[in-house]
């Protein structure tokens, strides 16, 4: 709560130095959200459809993505300001994996929940990959 | 009544209530560290276990069609 108040906060009005850990922080923790979300729809329409090669080209998917946010989420929890390029780039290659299974997902006429589009979105614009 | 009298009620009701309210306490200052102090890494691996639900339905699907 304290956490989305603050990233309101920081919307409407600016923010400091700090703010930028904050944000980094609220990325990773949404990214994390989507690429768990994005794992389970891809598993229940794999079971569904009995479809072996959309459930390997997810599990492929979930295990990049899960390594880059848990390599995101260890750069915030050592913040280094001058280091937040890292964090950008670990939350980016996360996006792009997701993004891997919702072009799957996709393909087989599967719904994406918003969370998912809008952690793909966020990680798109999460600071500067250098 | 003595004041020690009337006041040794009262002590002993305090007293229950604090330690009635002990497991309470406990999951305050419990759920406090976890919420504000636990490393973001450690979240993250609760949010995504090692073992995605992909993976498993992968080996579902393997069990229902062997090679």
């Amino acid at each position: 709560m304290r956490l989305a108040i603050y990233l309101l906060t920081c919307a409407l009005v600016g923010c400091g130095a700090s703010a930028s850990r904050a944000q980094a922080r609220g990325a990773v923790l949404v990214t994390a959200e989507a690429v768990r979300l994005g794992d389970k729809a891809c598993a229940d329409v794999a079971l569904e459809k009995n479809d072996l090669p959309l459930a390997r080209a997810c599990e492929t998917a979930y295990e990049i993505a899960r390594a880059s946010v848990l390599t995101a989420a260890a750069s915030v929890d050592a913040w280094d300001e001058g280091k937040k390029g890292d964090v950008a780039c670990a939350i980016k290659r996360a996006g792009d994996e997701l993004s891997k299974t919702v072009s799957e997902l996709r393909a087989r006429q599967a719904s994406i929940p918003k969370l998912i589009e809008d952690a793909i979105a966020l990680a798109a614009s999460t600071g500067k990959c250098p | 009544m003595s004041d020690e009298e009337i006041a040794s009620p009262l002590v002993m009701s305090i007293l229950q209530a604090l330690i009635s309210a002990v497991p309470t306490i406990g999951r305050w200052i419990s759920k406090g560290i976890e919420d504000d102090d636990s490393p973001l890494a450690e979240q993250v691996r609760e949010i995504l276990p090692e073992e995605g639900a992909s993976a498993n339905a992968v080996r579902i699907l393997e069990g229902r069609n062997p090679p």
